[in-house]
């Protein structure tokens, strides 16, 4: 146990993790140089792609130094905010982290709130400057930074590049002489925290854990503490760049287990694993249930593919326990589900993958945040949708959640960054300076506000100097008013959205502009409204398309034109048609796109 | 009976709209004749095509053809083809091109049906397009040819012009009908990419005409053409009675047809080819009895789109009894139901057993068609 190492990165994204981690495992030859692959603990294609590990990994290297062998378990973490319960289970299971820092950029706001919980957790922190190849790269000042932030001793402050490699062996011995071996009792009952998940087709759920006391053995009968549920565990093993089979584990080493699980959802994030006899008598800390923060309808394109959707959705939720779906239907869009999701991220994640993956064409509507409504007889419902708000007369209290945001900018755009933050509901809470001219704010926000078109406004008046982060601080008193949007006269129930009374003039009427853009002409006009109520707040008109004719159409000209005008009906054939009028996939989603 | 087009690839200048296919160029002009003389003889054994009702001399700009170079075409056709005695043969010519030596010349080979591209009353418009000649030339051509003997004569016009105020438009119809026409061709401008307006479209220095100006300018062409007994039979086309180009109309009712020269289409029932838009590779390859074209075999959906497309197009419209013995009753139905909105809203009329665009359904005729569609 005392030659057992486990830590994590933290890191913005970009300022170099993966290219780190990749240069550890290459380092402690935990994989030949042939099969060697960048970026080897991203294997998603998606993840690849947007450069966010969305789901977390580990992976076990064997270091020799001073004659002994060390094991090091490297957990990663995901990076983006949606997120950050399972980045802090991952924590959790570590008692080191590595804070790389890129050296051109300077600490960012993810950097510190992830650090907040290192810190809180008592891991050890080993800072580290990356990219010091570059010759853009300020290691003065960026230390600086790092000294205030940690309090470290500024030459404990390790310079590498993970291109280079250059620095690479001094961060493995830091990790092996400061980061401290796990504690915990090996003759304790069994306690395992379980920090992540993943499915694998042919083996159904597997589980990522690190044994905290106790040890575990293949075949063993075990249970998980908050769910209850009790399993054969059939294959134990620890994660070196394929899963290797153990006979067993023991107290402080991080492993894998699998147990014929074939959901997701029966595996949570957090969650104990323990023996059925001689159990834990109770469960690690700082479990939660993670419940999906944002609500939207995934309706098919086409509506009878309604039932190949739920069998994607089904397929999704199998390595993805933070979705949930339940069926709903809307007079606009016809039978689809309500889905929850981490975040706006999230969201867009499970777009995509339900386009790649499985190969479905979806609308999805106008996401909304989970409210509370405490009725007038005292009930407390939660409300995920705008359809199912009660009557006005019934609702006593409507509640909303709310977020502390750090945003970190430099000094220039401070003002335009509190006035965009106010103009989103939010209160200033707190302003440090961090250097001369970078500057930490933090303001509790509603959550909702951050949904529609934050981060895109945030990064443009920042110019891209502003980084963002938030948790949840818990629900607040909300005055919410339902705005209905109006296509010649019909409500569109699919495009309702639940606004702040304050902004909802403001949002009507971008909302109907930005219909007006996106909602192609028609042989008649289009009335869009926006209305709260009976009461019309604002109102576009498209105007109706009065030519579209070809002049010509003679022996040369048929075939030509056959294939344009088969084009213009496909085109067409993407659109939902609502009452008369045709109303194309990305109409549904406008609203998140109003700064643009 | 089927329809005989002949391409003749050749401008002295290339108008600004115009998205024909033709080279400035006019060396190579024998080797070409000879390539197209080879091709109508190649190609008459194709039974599709045999036995001929109209022959179309289309360009490009046929009227640079010397009368001896017409006379040999004719000669071949005659030789290998069965053309009516009785047959419609077309011949456009620009303006300028209408000498009256010329005009007498071409009516002697048996051309009995001209048409002719005035285009414009206007000698800025005229110039703005590059055209070739002016507006005094246009209508000085159509009297000659008149005088030369013809009487099957049809011009063409462009409206949609951006600038062409409402007053000039109805002048101009108003100057042209008076002319000794039999028929009018009246086109909305349309700037396609690759012409020198669509480039001009491009660089932002032209835009096409408002919406209410072409509306305005179609109605005056309804108006001004049915005021002087002319009937529209095709979205473009207008004639007296009798006088529909029975050349063009057999596109628009499924006829087959042969098309000789570069760039030209053909027809036979089945599949639809298309020679190579190039001059010196499509004299090549006849030299060198290489492939010259390509060839599409329509399946039953294309055979349904096209019906619907050239039909609709026609005063006529589409035959609901030929719909049904050709693609079945369910899909005649499930057209009736497609339509039904149209029909309800007045943009598409049902007489009989034909379906037409109304005339307030024309100017979006693109948009009911492509509607009524099937895909795959
Ligand atoms: N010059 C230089 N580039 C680096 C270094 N480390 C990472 N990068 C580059 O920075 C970008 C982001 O690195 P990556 O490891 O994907 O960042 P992550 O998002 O934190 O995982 C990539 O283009 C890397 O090639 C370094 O030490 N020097
Ligand atoms: S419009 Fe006629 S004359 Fe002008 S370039 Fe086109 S084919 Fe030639």
């Amino acid at each position: 146990m005392n030659r057992i190492r486990n830590f994590c990165i933290i890191a913005h994204i970009d300022h170099g993790k993966s290219t780190l981690a990749d240069r550890l495992i290459q380092t402690t030859h935990t994989i030949s140089d042939r099969d060697f692959q960048d970026q080897v603990l991203d294997d998603m294609d998606l993840e690849r792609e947007r450069g966010i590990t969305i789901k977390s990994h580990a992976i076990q290297m064997i270091y020799e130094h001073k004659g002994e062998s060390y094991t090091l378990n490297l957990i990663d973490t995901p990076g983006h905010v949606d997120f950050s319960y399972e980045v802090s289970r991952a924590i959790a299971a570590c008692e080191g982290a590595l804070l790389v820092v890129d050296a051109t950029q300077g600490i960012q706001a993810q950097t510190i709130s992830n650090l907040y919980k290192a810190i809180e957790c008592d891991l050890t922190i080993i800072p580290v400057l990356n990219k010091m190849d570059m010759p853009s790269a300020m290691p003065d000042t960026v230390k600086d930074q790092i000294v205030d932030l940690i309090g470290c001793p500024r030459e404990d402050i390790m310079e590498v590049s993970a291109k280079t490699g250059v620095g690479v062996d001094a961060i493995l011995e830091a990790i092996v002489e400061k980061v401290p071996a796990p504690v915990g009792n090996p003759a304790a009952p069994l306690q395992a925290l379980i920090f992540d998940s993943v499915f694998n087709s042919f083996r159904g759920i597997i589980a990522y854990f690190k044994i905290v006391n106790g040890s575990i053995a293949t075949g063993d009968f075990v249970k998980f503490y908050n769910t209850q549920k009790e399993y054969n565990a059939d294959e134990i093993g620890v994660l070196g760049l394929k899963m290797i089979p153990r006979k067993r584990l023991e107290t402080g080493d991080v492993g894998y287990i699998i147990s014929g699980i074939k959901a997701a959802r029966e595996v949570k994030v957090g969650d104990t694993i323990t023996h059925v006899e001689g159990s834990c008598d109770k469960a690690i800390e700082g479990f939660e249930e993670v419940k999906p923060m944002l609500f939207a309808g995934i309706y098919p394109v086409e509506a009878d593919e309604y039932e190949e959707l739920r069998a994607s959705i089904e397929k999704l939720q199998l390595n993805d326990a933070s979705l949930t779906f339940v069926p709903e239907s809307s007079a606009a869009l016809g039978f689809g589900f309500r889905c929850g999701f981490l975040g706006l991220l999230h969201m867009e994640i499970i777009q995509e993958r339900l386009d790649r993956e499985f190969d479905m064409d979806v609308i999805t509507t106008v996401p909304n945040v989970s409210y509370k409504v405490i009725t007038t007889k005292g009930e407390e419902i939660d409300v995920h949708n705008p359809s199912g708000l009660p009557e006005a007369t019934s609702i006593d209290i409507i509640e909303e959640p709310y977020i502390k945001a750090q945003i970190i900018t430099n000094a220039d755009y401070l003002g335009t960054v509190i006035k965009l933050c106010i103009d989103k509901r939010g209160v200033l809470r707190n302003q440090v300076f961090l250097t001369t001219d970078r500057v930490e704010v933090s303001f509790d926000m509603p959550l909702a506000e951050i949904v529609f078109d934050f981060y895109d406004r945030l990064k443009s008046i920042s110019k891209g100097y502003a980084s963002f982060d938030y948790y949840q601080i818990g629900y607040r008193k909300a005055d919410l008013v339902k705005l209905d949007i109006l296509l010649n006269g019909e409500i569109v129930d699919a495009l309702s959205a639940l606004i702040h009374r304050g902004n909802a003039y403001d949002f009507g009427r971008k909302i109907c502009e930005k219909l007006k853009e996106l909602i192609p002409r028609q042989q008649f006009d289009i009335a869009i409204q926006a209305a709260i109520g009976a009461k019309i707040i604002a109102r576009e008109t498209v105007k109706a398309v009065r030519k579209d004719v070809t002049a010509k159409c003679y022996g040369g000209d048929i075939t030509r034109k056959r294939k344009l005008l088969e084009k213009q009906k496909k085109g067409k054939k993407r659109m939902r048609q609502i009452g008369n009028v045709e109303v194309p996939q990305s109409a549904f989603l406008a609203v998140l796109k109003l700064g643009d | 009976m089927a329809g005989l087009y002949l391409h003749i690839p050749w401008c002295k200048q290339a108008c600004f709209y115009c998205d024909f296919h033709f080279r400035a160029a006019l060396h190579d002009k024998d080797r070409m004749l000879k390539a197209l003389s080879k091709e109508l003889v190649m190609r008459s054994g194709e039974p599709a095509y045999l036995k001929a009702d109209t022959l179309y001399f289309g360009g490009g700009t046929p009227s640079l053809l010397s009368l001896k170079e017409l006379e040999n075409l004719l000669e071949v056709i005659h030789c290998h083809y069965v053309l009516d005695p009785a047959a419609e043969i077309t011949f456009e010519a620009n303006p300028d091109d209408l000498t009256p030596s010329y005009l007498q010349g071409i009516r002697n080979l048996g051309i009995n049906r001209l048409s002719i591209g005035i285009q414009s009353l206007d000698d800025r418009i005229l110039k703005w397009m590059n055209r070739r000649h002016t507006a005094a030339e246009g209508l000085q051509s159509v009297q000659r040819a008149a005088c030369a003997g013809f009487n099957n004569i049809s011009v063409d016009l462009i409206y949609g012009i951006p600038g062409l105020s409402p007053e000039d438009w109805e002048k101009t119809l108003e100057k042209t009908l008076d002319l000794p026409v039999q028929h009018l061709s009246a086109y909305h401008l349309s700037i396609e990419e690759k012409t020198p307006f669509g480039v001009f479209r491009r660089r932002g220095q032209l835009t096409e005409a408002e919406e209410s100006l072409s509306e305005s300018h179609f109605q005056s062409l309804m108006q001004k053409t049915r005021g002087k007994g002319f009937q529209p039979y095709e979205i473009s086309n207008f004639s007296l009675p009798g006088f529909q180009s029975r050349h063009n109309s057999a596109y628009w009712a499924q006829k087959p047809y042969l098309g000789a020269g570069p760039s030209a289409h053909s027809y036979d029932g089945l599949s639809r080819r298309w020679n190579i838009a190039h001059n010196q590779k499509y004299i090549e390859c006849l030299e060198q009895d290489l492939l010259f074209y390509e060839e599409e075999i329509l399946s039953p959906k294309d055979l349904y789109n096209e019906y619907l497309m050239t039909s609709l197009r026609t005063r006529k419209g589409a035959d609901t009894n030929y719909i049904r013995n050709q693609f079945g009753e369910m899909r005649l139905q499930s057209l009736m139901t497609e339509i039904a909105p149209y029909l309800r809203e007045g943009l598409v009329m049902e007489e009989s057993h034909f379906l037409s665009i109304s005339e307030r359904g024309i100017l979006l005729s693109d948009r009911i068609i492509s509607d009524l569609f099937l895909t795959d």
